[in-house]
């Protein structure tokens, strides 16, 4: 697979440069453990004392009487997995073990014998630097520091207030299952992990954000996804030098192609299933934490277009619903354009009976119909857009207000027709068709530019803003990927999982725009 | 993915055809009928055999240099002065034709759909996204034709295809009444209808499987073939020749004819032009494309972008030279009878690389 560069070569650190430490983030300096508790104690409260939320418990090993510290921040950590799993058996059960003498223990084994016996967690680490162990802390890990060892244990002990499982709100479907991403990334990965128990799926992280360290994971399927696509994205990810990775909003557009279009290069989805199906059609999932959306890619235009309810449904209801989701997105976009341009260049176009309706209804109107049409439009994104940002209950009064009431007192007040009504709540409804929000959100964008064109030169000026509009979308890529594929560069085999959705039995090959390694989906 | 790196197979066969078809499928007709009367049908036909003919040799004769456009291998096969003397007048060529496809266009477009706009706004709109198109390189361009072809194809097709009914076959019966002579006087004057095909002396360099240009360009070719030869079939045997021969845009008259669709479009020939747009959209920026590639190579570059850039003010001022239409057709005339000149130059080349071939592995 060819791999587009999206950034000036020259810009670009070669790999030697990424791998060795960066002078500029002070983080990144090692710095050495002692073999004094006190010592290490000391430095880790440098970092950590000021802020309330850390605990330093000191404590005795029970029976040997060894002194040792838990360190740990508060929130972010099980109480009870600290409580019964690893200050009981500490403090307690190990002076049982050493009265019973069944397990020898002198100075130089105490460590061995705290990981090996006495803490029963499961996941334990060793953080042989104090910044490494710093890391843990913050992650909400527990750190056991024992007198006379130069490493610190790292005992998982996570646990904090999250929000469990519920519907995926952004994509609901009626057939299908309901459950949508969190915001803790283990949730994520557990909820892809289950749909597909294919040991070759892999699930990598890596901490990206200079401060913010936060957890990226990205998942592909060894055997299905190109290796140079998981090279590529590898290499992106690694290049984020930023202080804080916020969303995966954020990182999308970091790592995208081109900047300079409305639409999404990279699909973001809240559903596992719709992950798992992109996974097995040999794309890379990156999911971030804090973030409850898995992006997908490399993405295509089509992709946009697609339902996982489509997959649900049978083939024939699924293809119309398609036709019905590209028609309304051209109605979306070009409608108000083709309305004006007919209306103020080509009255002939349309019969004389709805044209003179037509002008009957505009006969009050003091605007010619682009500055009409442009104000209702204006009027729709300010009520969609005021909408979004409030509560439900009063979201939808914003709704009533200015659809119902606004719309007709408009019309009695002789501002607009209520034919340009018509068409601006006929594009509204269309362009929510769409599935995906954030293409759905570009293309609706691209509505007003045409509408200026429309005022000016007529159809001629819509057909070259759809001309124009067609340019800009072969020359994006995603990951290297065209944009409008299999579209353009047309690919057989895909345009089966395009407008129409081919029956299971004639979609036996996975998609080859993704350029996966085994091609046999279905063999039945 | 490999096999789509650079210019497909289905890309190249769009890219001729899109390429072709241009403003020759508003006035086809009309010179089809000028030239050879009812004749004209079979004249189009057999001239499109003649531009098949030279697209095959064309693309012969690329296969032979297939790292090279024409510009750069006809410099090797001949000599390097006579090459770029060469180069230079396809260079002019392809700069002129841009201008006068332009023209042509805009004055359609003025005529037809928009009698208030002024020419410059129009031409200079359309300059202006074929200059945006072509700075995205050859690969954007394949990919436009590629989408453009479907709409440009079924217009056509379904403007033929609703008129087919009424053509009156009787008018066809006058058909050879004066032997061939006159199909064979016109078959120069009609394969210029076919000019556009010269793009394929440009893709061999860029095309991902360079062997399957022969079988797909000439795919390409031959459904312009069938396309223009059905459209010069149909408007003959509705208007007659003499009327034809009258028209100036026969095609759009027989989009007027459409009456079906009264009840929701009132006049088809606005909404078929509004297709048409793409189709001469293609023609020119192809032609746009061949200028500053030509000027490029024939300087030994290999950035053409800001080329483009220069030329662009260059084809407007050869474009607004015209100043009726008496002096468009001179010099829509002159630029067809310089592109035919050029197809039928490939033959010679085709012989002497040929010859040299011959030459090499016997020596």
């Amino acid at each position: 697979m060819k791999v587009i560069r999206r950034r000036n070569p020259k810009n670009r650190k070669t790999i030697e440069e990424r791998q060795s430490p960066k002078p500029n983030s002070e983080d990144r300096v090692s710095i050495p453990l002692s073999k004094s508790l006190g010592e290490n104690l000391k430095k880790l409260k440098a970092f950590l004392e000021e802020s309330t939320d850390a605990v330093f418990r000191e404590f005795k090993l029970g029976g040997l009487g060894i002194s040792c510290a838990l360190v740990y921040i508060d929130g972010l950590i099980d109480k009870t997995v600290v409580h019964e799993a690893i200050l009981k058996p500490l403090m307690y059960e190990a002076s049982e073990l050493n009265k019973e003498r069944t397990i020898e223990v002198d100075q130089d084994k105490v460590f061995d014998f705290v990981k090996e016996h006495a803490v029963t967690v499961a996941d334990i680490k060793e953080a042989e630097s104090l910044d490494k162990a710093i890391l843990f802390i913050m992650s909400g890990e527990a750190a056991l520091l024992i007198e006379g060892y130069d490493k610190i244990l790292v005992i998982s002990a996570r646990g904090w207030p999250a929000r469990g499982v519920s519907n995926a709100d952004d994509e609901e479907v009626i057939r299908g299952p309901k459950e949508g991403f969190t915001e803790t990334l283990r949730v994520n990965t557990a909820l892809v992990r289950r749909k597909c128990k294919d040991p070759n799926m892999v699930i990598r992280t890596i901490k990206l954000g200079r401060r913010s360290k936060t957890d990226v994971a990205y998942i592909y399927i060894k055997g299905i996804t190109r290796e140079e696509l998981i090279k590529e994205v590898e290499e992106r990810l690694n290049e984020i030098d930023i202080d804080q990775v916020i969303d995966s909003g954020q990182l999308e557009q970091l790592i995208q192609d081109n900047n300079m279009t409305p639409f999404p290069q990279v699909q973001a989805t809240q559903r596992p299933d719709k992950t798992v199906a992109s996974l097995l059609e040999g794309r890379i999932a990156i999911l971030v934490d804090n973030s409850p959306y898995a992006l997908l890619v490399p993405a295509t235009f089509n992709q946009f277009f697609q339902s996982p309810e489509d997959y649900n449904e049978r083939w024939i209801v699924s293809s119309f619903l398609r036709l019905v989701r590209w028609i309304s997105s051209f109605v979306a976009v070009f409608t108000p354009a083709i309305y004006i341009a007919v209306l103020t260049y080509h009255p002939s176009l349309i019969p004389t009976k709805l044209a003179l309706t037509i002008s009957a209804s505009r006969a009050g109107v003091p605007f010619p119909s682009l500055i009409e049409a442009l104000l209702m439009e204006s009027t729709i994104e300010l009520l969609r857009e005021s909408g979004a940002r409030l509560p439900k209950a009063i979201g939808q009064t914003i709704g009533i207000v200015g659809g119902l009431i606004i719309g007709d007192a408009a019309v009695r007040a002789g501002i607009t027709s209520p034919i340009t009504v018509i068409i601006v709540a006929i594009t509204a409804i269309a362009s929510f068709v769409i599935p995906t929000y954030s293409a759905a959100i570009g293309l609706r964008t691209m509505r007003f530019p045409l509408m200026i064109m429309a005022g000016f030169l007529g159809l001629y000026g819509v057909v070259i803003g759809f001309i124009l509009l067609n340019i800009h979308l072969v020359s994006i890529k995603s990951f290297g990927l065209g944009f409008m594929t299999p579209q353009s560069p047309i690919i057989i085999n895909d345009l089966k999982d395009f407008v129409i959705r081919a029956p299971y039995r004639a979609m036996k090959r996975r998609p080859e725009e993704t350029d996966v390694i085994d091609m046999i989906r279905m063999d039945m | 993915m490999k096999s789509r790196q650079g210019i497909t197979s289905l890309q190249a066969t769009a890219t001729v055809v899109v390429s072709i078809l241009g403003i020759a499928v508003l006035i086809m007709p009309s010179s089809a009928s000028e030239a050879a009367g009812i004749d004209g049908v079979l004249a189009t036909l057999f001239g499109g055999l003649v531009a098949l003919v030279l697209a095959l040799t064309a693309i012969l004769l690329g296969r032979h240099y297939p790292d090279y456009t024409i510009i750069e291998y006809s410099q090797i096969i001949l000599g390097r002065l006579l090459g770029k003397l060469f180069g230079f007048y396809f260079a002019i060529y392809a700069i002129a034709t841009t201008a006068t496809v332009l023209r042509g266009f805009a004055d359609a477009m003025k005529v037809l759909l928009l009698p208030k706009t002024p020419l410059e706004v129009i031409m200079i709109t359309m300059l202006f996204t074929v200059v945006y198109q072509v700075q995205g390189g050859i690969g954007t361009i394949a990919r436009i034709n590629e989408l453009f072809l479907p709409p440009i194809i079924t217009i056509i097709l379904g403007l033929i295809a609703l008129n087919i009914r009424d053509v009156e076959l009787f008018r066809f019966r006058a058909l050879l009444s004066e032997g061939v002579g006159p199909i064979f006087m016109s078959l120069v004057n009609i394969s210029t209808g076919y000019l556009g095909f010269e793009i394929v002396t440009f893709l061999t360099p860029f095309m991902a499987d360079k062997s399957k240009l022969l079988k797909y360009g000439l795919a390409g070719v031959v459904l312009t073939v069938i396309v223009y030869t059905a459209l010069v079939f149909v408007v003959l045997g509705i208007y007659g020749n003499k009327t034809t021969s009258d028209m100036v845009y026969p095609t759009v008259h027989l989009a007027r004819r459409i009456l079906w669709v009264e009840s929701f479009i009132e006049r088809f020939d606005i909404f078929f032009l509004t297709f048409w747009i793409l189709a001469a959209y293609t023609t020119i920026t192809a032609y746009m494309y061949m200028a500053s590639l030509s000027v490029v190579r024939l300087m030994g570059l290999r950035n053409y972008k800001p080329f483009t850039l220069i030329l662009t003010p260059i084809v407007y001022i050869i474009s607004i030279i015209p100043q009726n239409s008496v002096q468009f057709t001179l010099l829509l005339n002159i630029i067809s009878y310089a592109g035919l000149i050029l197809g039928f130059s490939t033959i010679p080349m085709l012989v002497i690389s040929k010859i040299r071939k011959a030459g090499t592995k016997n020596g």
